[in-house]
Parts: C-alpha cells; sequence; structure tokens
C-alpha cells in the first residue's frame, strides 16, 4: 500500500538541497579544487556556516497513523534557518575531525541546538568532494504549559547524529567555501509539551547549507 | 515561459541532477594526474619472499600498480562501491524469495516508496533483539568487507557499511528508515566486519597449493564471503605469494572451552540447571604493546554458543584502533611497560536471563609486569562512550518491542595473570550506564564482576572456572524501580592454542 501523506514542503528542500549541492559538484574548472599538492595549511581549520533546513517532528503518539506510517498524520513540519560554528584539525590528507555546534531559528514552539563531533571525509584528496558525518547531543528548548495554568520552557536532551555530502571549493587557500547537503537526526525519548506527553520524540532535519573555512 | 513541475517531480529531477553530478567526480578521478603518473605502488606490506621464487612456488601476479603488494587484493573502490549495491539486492532477493507469502510486500519497493522513505525520514524500529544487534552488523560487516576485499584501507571502508545501511534502509524496504538499524549496521558492521576479515586471513595459507590450499580458502569464505568471492573470481586464491603482512598477527593466542554453565536469579541458584555451552576465545595481535595506527591489528573476541539463550549468546570485540607506549624508550625491552590505545567495540549478550546489545569508543591505559618470559601481570582501567545500546526492557513502554535503545557510558577495570600468554588468573570489574531514549523511560546501570581461573592439566590442555556477578538496577520515570542480580557460574574444559 502506498503511503498516503499530507503534502509537505520537503520535495522542495531536497531539490534545493540537490541542486546547490549538484551544481557544485559539477563545477569541474576549478584549478584549485584539481590541484594534486595540497600545501600545508597547518592543522587547525574554523569552519562558520548558515544555510535552510526543512524539519519535521514526529512521535510514536503523535498521531492516529497508518500501519505504513506510524504518527504521520500527527508529525510537524517547519522551515527553519541554521546557523553553525566547527573548530576542527585535519587529521590526515582525506579526513578532518572535529565538533561542531549547530543553532536553528525558533520553531513555532521549540528551538534546537546540536553540539556534535563530526568527521569529513575527502576520498579524493585532491578534490572537493566530501562526505560528512557527526554523533553528539541534541538540546531542545520548548514551551510548555505548567500545572498551573502559566506557560513555562522545558528543556530536553537526547542524541543526534548527521550524514551528508559536500564540495570544498578552494580546498588548499587560507580561506575556503563548501555548500553541503546533510540530513539531522535526533531523539529525545519522552517529552511532555503543554498537556501532552509525546513519547519517542524523533526530529529530522534536512539541511542545504554552505560553510566558510578558514584553514 | 515558465516551466510548471510538480514538487515530487522537481525533486525527483533534482536528484538525478545530483547523482549525474556526482558521477563527474568519480570518472575524473579515474584520470587524477596523480594516479596516471605514479605507475607502480611500491610494496607496502609484504613480498615474494626469495625462498619463494627459489622454489619455483610463487606464481607471478599481474600488478598493474593497484596492488599494495603481491598478496594484496587490487585497490578497486568503483567495484567494491558495486558490491555494496549487489550485497543489498542479494539480501532483497532472499528476501523476496524466501520470506513468508505476507511478508514479501514489505521488500517489493519502486521510486515511490523511496521516495516516501527519503522523505519521512528516521524512526525506532520494533525488529527482534536479534535481527537488530546481530543480523544487522553482520549484514554491515559484508558491506564492509566488500572495501576490504577490494583493496580499501579499514578507514576507507567504512563509509561504505555507512553508505550499504543507508541504501538498504531508503530503498530495499517498505518499513520507515530505522535510526538505529542505520547505527547499529554502521558500526556494529565495522566491528564485525573487520575482525572476520583479519580472521578469514588468519585460515588462509597463500604459500601452500593443492586440496589443503583449496580448503582453507573455502574455510575462510565462510568467514568473510565477500573477500573469499573476491579472491576466486581474481584467481588470487590459486595464486602462491607470501600473505601480506598486515594480516600477520604479531600473536596470536586462543581458547576453546566447553564446559556447562549455571545462572542463578538474585542471588540464587535454585532454579538453575547446568547448560552446555561452547566458547571461544581469540587474541589477536599484542593489545597492550606497541605504537600503532592501523586499526583492529589487535582485537580480542569471544564468543559463547549455548550456556541458555539463542545459539549465539554471547559475542563480544574489543579491536584497538590506535595505540602509544606511554614512556620507556622505544625498541629496549622493559620488565615494566605501560600503554595507551583507544577501541572499538561490539556487545551482544542474549540470555535466559537479560539481553545487552552495544556499539562503543573506548580509550584504555594499560600495564605490563613481566615477572619472567612466561609469566606476566597485565592491569587495565579504561572507559568509552557506548553510541547506541539496546537493553531489555523490564516494563513495556511505546514501541511494540521488548528492548530499550539509548547511548551512555561505559567504564571498567581488570587485572590479569598470564602463563604463556594465556590467562591463568583474571579479575575484571565492567559496568555500563544506559540512558533510553526509545522504549521505557529509564536509565540502567549494569555492573558486571567476573573471576577467572585457568589450570593447566596437560600440555594444552585446562580446566577452567568461572565465577561472575551481574547487577543491574533500572531507574525509571515514574514507576518503581527495579534491582535485579545474577550470579554466574561456570565450569569448562579448555584447549589452548
Amino acid at each position: 500500500m502506498d503511503v498516503l501523506r499530507p503534502q509537505t514542503r520537503l520535495p522542495g528542500a531536497l531539490a534545493v538541497l540537490a541542486v546547490t549541492v549538484g551544481l557544485a559538484s559539477a563545477a569541474p574548472g576549478s584549478a584549485d579544487a584539481q590541484q594534486v599538492a595540497a600545501p600545508d595549511r597547518g592543522k587547525f581549520i574554523l569552519g562558520i556556516g548558515g544555510g535552510y533546513a526543512a524539519t519535521k517532528t514526529d512521535c510514536s503518539n503523535c498521531g492516529s497513523g497508518e500501519e505504513e506510517a506510524p504518527g504521520e498524520e500527527g508529525a510537524t513540519y517547519e522551515d527553519v534557518a541554521i546557523v553553525s560554528i566547527s573548530p576542527m584539525w585535519r587529521v590526515n590528507a582525506k579526513a578532518v575531525a572535529g565538533a561542531e555546534v549547530q543553532l536553528e531559528s525558533s520553531r513555532e514552539n521549540a528551538r534546537v541546538l546540536y553540539v556534535m563531533g563530526t568527521v569529513r571525509f575527502h576520498p579524493w584528496a585532491s578534490r572537493g568532494f566530501f562526505i560528512r558525518a557527526g554523533f553528539g547531543l541534541v538540546q531542545v528548548k520548548s514551551k510548555l504549559l505548567l500545572p498551573d495554568g502559566t506557560g513555562g520552557t522545558g528543556t530536553y536532551r537526547g542524541i543526534g547524529f548527521d550524514y551528508g555530502i559536500g564540495w570544498e571549493f578552494l580546498k588548499n587557500k587560507a580561506i575556503s567555501l563548501a555548500p553541503y547537503g546533510s540530513h539531522y537526526v535526533s531523539t529525545l525519548g519522552s517529552v511532555k509539551v503543554e498537556d501532552f506527553e509525546r513519547v519517542n520524540v524523533i526530529g529530522n532535519v534536512w539541511v542545504a547549507g554552505i560553510r566558510v573555512f578558514f584553514n | 515561459m515558465r516551466l510548471h513541475l510538480r514538487p515530487s517531480r522537481r525533486a525527483a529531477l533534482a536528484l538525478a541532477v545530483l547523482i549525474v553530478d556526482l558521477a563527474v567526480p568519480v570518472s575524473a578521478s579515474a584520470q587524477d594526474p596523480a594516479s596516471v603518473t605514479t605507475g607502480y605502488t611500491p610494496p607496502v606490506f609484504g613480498s615474494i619472499s626469495p625462498a619463494l621464487l627459489d622454489a619455483g612456488l610463487a606464481s607471478p601476479v599481474p600488478d598493474n600498480g593497484k596492488r599494495a603488494c603481491p598478496g594484496c587484493p587490487p585497490r578497486r573502490p568503483f567495484w567494491a562501491l558495486a558490491e555494496v549495491i549487489g550485497i543489498n539486492l542479494l539480501y532483497e532477493g532472499i528476501n523476496l524469495a524466501f520470506k513468508p507469502a505476507d511478508e514479501k510486500i514489505y521488500y517489493r519497493t519502486y521510486p515511490k516508496i523511496w521516495w516516501n522513505n527519503i522523505s519521512y525520514g528516521f524512526e525506532w524500529d520494533d525488529n527482534t533483539f536479534m535481527i537488530n544487534q546481530w543480523g544487522h552488523p553482520y549484514q554491515g560487516g559484508t558491506y564492509f568487507s566488500a572495501g576490504r576485499g577490494n583493496g580499501l584501507s579499514f578507514w576507507e571502508s567504512a563509509p561504505l557499511s555507512a553508505f550499504g545501511a543507508l541504501t538498504w534502509e531508503y530503498l530495499a524496504e517498505r518499513h520507515k528508515p530505522s535510526l538505529n538499524d542505520l547505527i547499529v549496521t554502521t558500526l556494529g558492521g565495522i566491528a564485525l566486519g573487520e575482525m572476520f576479515h583479519r580472521s578469514a586471513w588468519l585460515i588462509r595459507d597463500t604459500a601452500d597449493t593443492g586440496k589443503s590450499r583449496m580448503t582453507r580458502e573455502i574455510i575462510a569464505a565462510v568467514f568473510d564471503p565477500i573477500t573469499g568471492i573476491n579472491r576466486f573470481i581474481d584467481r588470487d586464491a590459486l595464486k602462491v605469494v607470501e600473505k601480506p603482512a598486515e594480516y600477520v598477527p604479531s600473536a596470536l593466542v586462543a581458547a576453546f572451552d566447553v564446559g556447562a554453565l549455571w545462572r542463578g536469579e538474585n542471588l540464587s541458584y535454585r532454579e538453575s540447571t547446568g547448560e552446555p555451552f561452547l566458547q571461544a576465545n581469540v587474541g589477536y595481535g599484542t593489545p597492550s604493546q606497541g605504537r600503532s595506527k592501523a586499526p583492529f591489528d589487535a582485537f580480542l573476541v569471544s564468543l559463547r554458543m549455548g550456556g541458555g539463550g539463542g545459539a549465539i549468546s554471547e559475542l563480544r570485540v574489543r579491536g584497538r584502533l590506535n595505540g602509544v607506549p606511554v614512556g620507556g624508550t622505544p625498541d629496549k625491552p622493559a620488565r615494566h611497560t605501560l600503554h595507551f590505545m583507544t577501541l572499538m567495540g561490539y556487545d551482544y549478550d542474549n540470555n535466559s536471563a537479560y539481553q545487552f546489545g552495544g556499539q562503543d569508543f573506548a580509550a584504555a591505559l594499560t600495564s605490563e609486569w613481566r615477572f619472567t618470559p612466561t609469566w606476566r601481570l597485565v592491569t587495565t582501567a579504561g572507559a568509552g562512550f557506548l553510541v547506541l545500546g539496546a537493553i531489555d526492557s523490564l516494563y513495556v513502554a511505546g514501541p511494540d518491542r521488548e528492548y530499550d535503545f539509548g547511548p551512555g557510558l561505559n567504564y571498567g577495570a581488570g587485572m590479569e595473570l598470564t602463563r604463556w600468554r594465556h590467562p591463568f588468573l583474571r579479575a575484571n570489574y565492567s559496568a555500563v550506564w544506559l540512558h533510553a531514549v526509545d522504549g521505557a523511560q529509564a536509565d540502567h546501570w549494569t555492573q558486571n564482576i567476573r573471576l577467572d581461573f585457568l589450570v593447566p592439566v596437560k600440555e594444552r590442555v585446562g580446566v577452567g572456572l568461572t565465577g561472575e556477578f551481574i547487577r543491574r538496577k533500572s531507574y525509571y520515570d515514574g514507576v518503581d524501580d527495579v534491582l535485579q542480580r545474577f550470579p554466574q557460574l561456570r565450569v569448562y574444559l579448555s584447549w589452548m592454542y
């Protein structure tokens, strides 16, 4: 049985992501991207980035659901902006590892912060294409209704990971530029928001962004 | 004129652009000046020994610059990628052919299902403990082996494990993509894949010929099917060369135990009956010595079958990712050495009392005293991060599943008195804290104290006695906490290699 779901903005988000990364990776002309011998740019890299993200939040009891799409009816979708900062270290010619802090602009009822360990892997040392993955903590600040009827803010923590691809332009220069697409998944366990306990909350965030690396 | 496309078509078109574009660096890299001009890569690991050449046993290995050494597999990244896709197609075919009729529908997928899966995102699944904690890591191990069997390094093969898991989750099933499957298949697959890959190389004897050579190649292929198949396709299984040095451990100890296990509950053995078990313990390399950046050049494995529980009731793998001596003078033997290492681990416990599975990274500090060439005392202390663990649920909540998922921490310490590198007396404490993020909301804290005593009786045969005490305290939100205690006793006959 096909999955019937409400129309979302996700296809558009993924289209933006795919076209961004796709066009970036299609650009073969950059001499820098094809340099073989990379100059020694030191070990420390600071990345600062921003972008667009399509988010989806769901939980086990958020909707009546169907067999193939449990909870789908109760899922919420929002578009947000993200900013990130990532201090990283060059492990070798193909791998860079470090940390990443990413903050989303406010969703309707929540704000999400990611603090993750992250790895960027260049399968070809001389080229800009990279695969990225990360794992770490997610913190969600959410508005909730307290028992006395007043409003408050609850903080919830869980785990998150991400994977994605991108292309680093001007790879061997002091400042490089990397459009990328990434899929962040976070899980919080049970969360009480307003008067409803959401069981096994899981968030999916598709990001299309660009990062500037100070090498 | 403005072109109007429906969102789904627009996204499909964009994805097509992405896929085609990703192929550009792929084809371009084949013409990478570095690879053209470099030519033959000098052997890194091993070479054909003069003795083999003199004896006329070494057959010429066509070397087009893709092999790191004559006995090494040719380096073929794209063939590895194709094999990962092939492995998924094979698993898919098996599911479609052999699953019950009412389950086959879940494996009949097509582009619309793929798109639904991709746009839906991840959720937690409710497969059985065995499927999720053993089946998926094994599957991930085959993806990983596709890389290793095609000449890729450990770290180059690791993304293949993730790629295989991701494509399986998105494209091969109608079940929604599973977060736990992705993590467990990737990390468990890397640990199991490298362990099986190196174990298979222990069995192969590339200097051998004839029937015994073929028998070894076939048995090795059972451990690591993907590398085995590649070796038969490439006819490497028939070539006489020296074994790649990468796959020759600095030391190897193994013990095979057969005996009975009694597991009590809450300090009582009244209800317990002796359960027969078989166990294999392998120590590959010397984890507590040397400077190393070669992952899994030293690892420890224990595999138990029987003993109350499933066919496989325990599998533990601890592989060294890197190691460095602390203090001392390099290459100068010393009676006492200190060593620091990082480890990657895989755990699977599925017995009649409890279930636990996990993938972790840890760091350990080891001290080794050499009293005589025969006797050594090794003490270890370590701690690490449990990326994702699974533990049996004591209260059922949320998903239709009997265990909970979550990250956590692990720590422990141990002491081992060894004779000819085999443990004579061993005491060990280990603990895991797991914070459930899917399932009943709880923090689980398990502690394990264990004492092993193995007395050599005759040559390689010994008699062993192991006492173990497992304490589990689960702290629940909103319901009573639960304390469980499992004493465990094992008596066994051991054959030591």
